[in-house]
């Protein structure tokens, strides 16, 4: 829960740490990205070709 | 002046298996230019030979980034600033999720990577999702739609999800399914179907994946019922009658050492017990009704099978390869084409292939191999999250939960973990020219071969991409070079370049545009600088 009170990247590398867990910049800012809202037409963007490859997010991949 | 990083250089294949004399597929793993150039031409690139190219085609190598200035840093620059971007506003938009009632099975495959969840014992396994949690499970749903994520469809899974004991569980979910507006799927084994064929109708379950592993005692030692009982006849019942109430049915065959020589004696069965033959009818019946109404359905649901090379690892001495299912379809009198389309790891390339050529849209620059590095959301009966299913049950791959009371996913810093997992960050795939076409690969996989999630795993990608795209872009050259003939189009300088490239957008970008989009989180920054550079095609008009 203190992890979702943290407002930057380097704050949330700092409480990591002093959790005895290393994080990178990479997966901070990744972390922080799930916590924040999307703000782009999710719709619209889903039409669009160019990131759609046979996994999309939209759908989990085909059974391995 | 030097040859990409990225390059890729293969033959071209014709329809009839032959080498198409003469000419070469170039391919930028990067900028996803495809390219058929005169084969000595192709041998000039590889041997740094520039100067003897002709002044026309070494203008438009260098356009589309066969042939570049840029050193393998900055090449690597692209990469990093294609995932970037993808990461932040593809890749983040969307929710696949993933619905476990319960971890229990009637089924004990040996080669399930579900196994150790066994352990945990009968009364562990009886679990099924509580109202209580599917109740927190959808209101942290609709709190990530509020919040603008993109949540379509739903997949049950399990275990077994669709087990006769436990429809009363499924149905509340689909009903809050149902409520949202969620398409719904399922992966099942199909034993205990007929006990859902009327929830299937009423909820309009949209396809089902089932898996067969050979006809009757072959499958019978392998898709094993825990009590032993035969399940081939009973599947295939099941999925005939799911057919008629109109579910999509995709049949999954796995395939080892020992049912590999099986593959014709299913196909036999499936076309002596009128699979093949009601499919064509159906899609006959389709194509007739959607002259009429684009949107047009059959009653009965569209049926298709497909092959998998099974990784069984507590036994891989039983593996075989992929391109080993292929070599026994064609064996059996599958074309090239027919086998590729019946096999999960070949029919993306050769669908995607086909796609581009149409040049409506850039080559795809995913850095993520799935859903599982992309917002694959795995829900388990206890409100446990996975982001890959291959997983579950593996407490310490939990990226995140939900509680009854909750109104929002929590997540750890496995999640990050996970959504890290990309070409752009791993080193071992950073300057690997197949990079953007294999996108590191599974992670699960990865965690079998080398003890690690995080890392790459290239299995037979390379052979697979060099399998299908020869003979993908062999049957286009051989379309456009008939075309030709026929005097319906021109061989001009452009007819050897099969798609559109990246590289002509990416050198769209000011510095200062590519330091902003390599260090704001700011979706929005980003996007509009990449709209403002066409790097992404705008939206189609939604039709009326």
């Amino acid at each position: 829960m203190k992890a979702m009170q943290c407002k930057t990247a380097d704050e949330l590398i700092a409480l990591a740490k002093a959790g005895g867990y290393e994080i990178t910049k990479e997966e901070a800012e990744a972390y922080m990205a799930e916590l924040a809202d999307y703000d782009l037409d999710g719709e619209k963007l889903q039409a669009i070709a160019g990131g759609t490859g046979p996994y999309d997010a939209q759908r989990p991949k085909r059974i391995e | 002046m030097r040859l990409s990083t990225y390059e890729i250089i293969l033959p071209l294949v014709g329809a009839d298996e032959k080498p198409i004399e003469g000419y070469a597929l170039l391919v930028n793993g990067l900028y996803g230019a495809m390219d058929v150039v005169p084969k000595e031409d192709a041998d000039r690139l590889q041997a740094g030979n520039f100067a003897g190219l002709s002044a026309a085609l070494r203008e438009r190598l260098m356009l589309r980034g066969h042939i570049t200035r840029k050193d393998e840093a900055g090449e690597l620059a692209d990469l990093k600033l294609f995932s970037r971007i993808y990461k932040n506003v593809q890749g983040r938009m969307g929710v696949g999720l993933v619905i476990m009632p319960t971890y229990d099975c009637n089924f004990r495959c040996p080669y399930c990577f579900e196994q150790h969840r066994l352990k945990k014992g009968q009364d562990w396994l009886d679990n099924t999702m509580s109202d209580e949690m599917i109740e927190a499970v959808f209101a942290a749903l609709k709190d990530y739609k509020a919040r603008g994520y993109v949540v379509n469809g739903c997949t049950f899974y399990g275990g077994e999800p669709f087990l006769a004991k436990n429809i009363g569980v499924v149905k509340k979910i689909a009903g809050k399914c149902r409520e949202m507006g969620l398409f719904m799927g399922a992966v099942t084994n199909g034993y205990d179907l007929e006990a859902y064929l009327d929830f299937m109708e009423e909820y309009k379950l949209g396809s089902i994946q089932v898996t067969v592993d050979g006809t009757a005692e072959l499958n019978d030692r392998r898709r094993l019922h825990k009590n032993g009982l035969p399940t081939y006849d009973r599947i295939l019942r099941n999925v005939e009658l799911a057919l008629q109430r109109g579910v999509t049915v995709r049949l999954r065959v796995n395939v080892g050492k020992e049912n590999l020589h099986g593959i014709k004696d299913l196909v036999d069965d499936l076309k002596a017990r009128g699979f093949i033959a009601k499919e064509e009818e159906r899609a006959k019946e389709e194509a007739e009704l959607r002259k009429t109404d684009l949107k047009a359905k059959t009653k009965r649901g569209v049926f298709s099978y497909y092959f998998k090379a099974t990784t069984d690892d507590a036994h891989p001495e039983k593996n075989i390869s992929e391109q080993d299912t292929i070599d026994e379809m064609m064996k059996i009198g599958f074309t090239a084409e027919e086998a590729v389309a019946r096999q999960s790891q070949y029919d993306m390339i050769w669908y995607r292939m086909n796609n581009l050529f149409k040049k409506e849209s850039y080559p795809d620059f995913s850095p993520a191999y799935c859903g599982a590095e992309t917002g694959m959301l795995v829900v388990d009966p206890f409100g446990k999250i996975y982001t890959c299913w291959d997983v579950v049950g593996k407490d310490d791959q939990v990226t995140g939960y939900v509680q009854p009371g909750m109104s929002r996913f929590l997540w750890n810093f496995n999640k990050a973990k996970w959504r890290t997992r990309t070409v752009d960050l791993m080193k071992a795939c950073q300057t690997c020219p197949h990079a953007l076409i294999c996108r590191g690969g599974c992670a699960s996989r990865s965690s079998n071969a080398h003890g690690d999630y995080f890392r790459e795993f290239c299995g037979e990608v390379r052979e697979i991409f060099a399998f299908v795209a020869s003979r993908v872009a062999g049957r286009e050259w051989e379309k456009r070079c008939a075309a030709a003939a026929a005097g319906e189009a021109c061989m001009d300088a452009c007819a050897g370049e099969l798609t559109l490239s990246l590289a002509g957008p990416a050198s769209r970008f000011t510095n200062a545009e590519r330091e902003t989009i390599m260090s704001t989180t700011s979706q929005k920054e980003i996007f509009d600088i990449v709209k403002a550079t066409a790097f992404l095609p705008e939206p189609a008009e939604a039709e009326k």
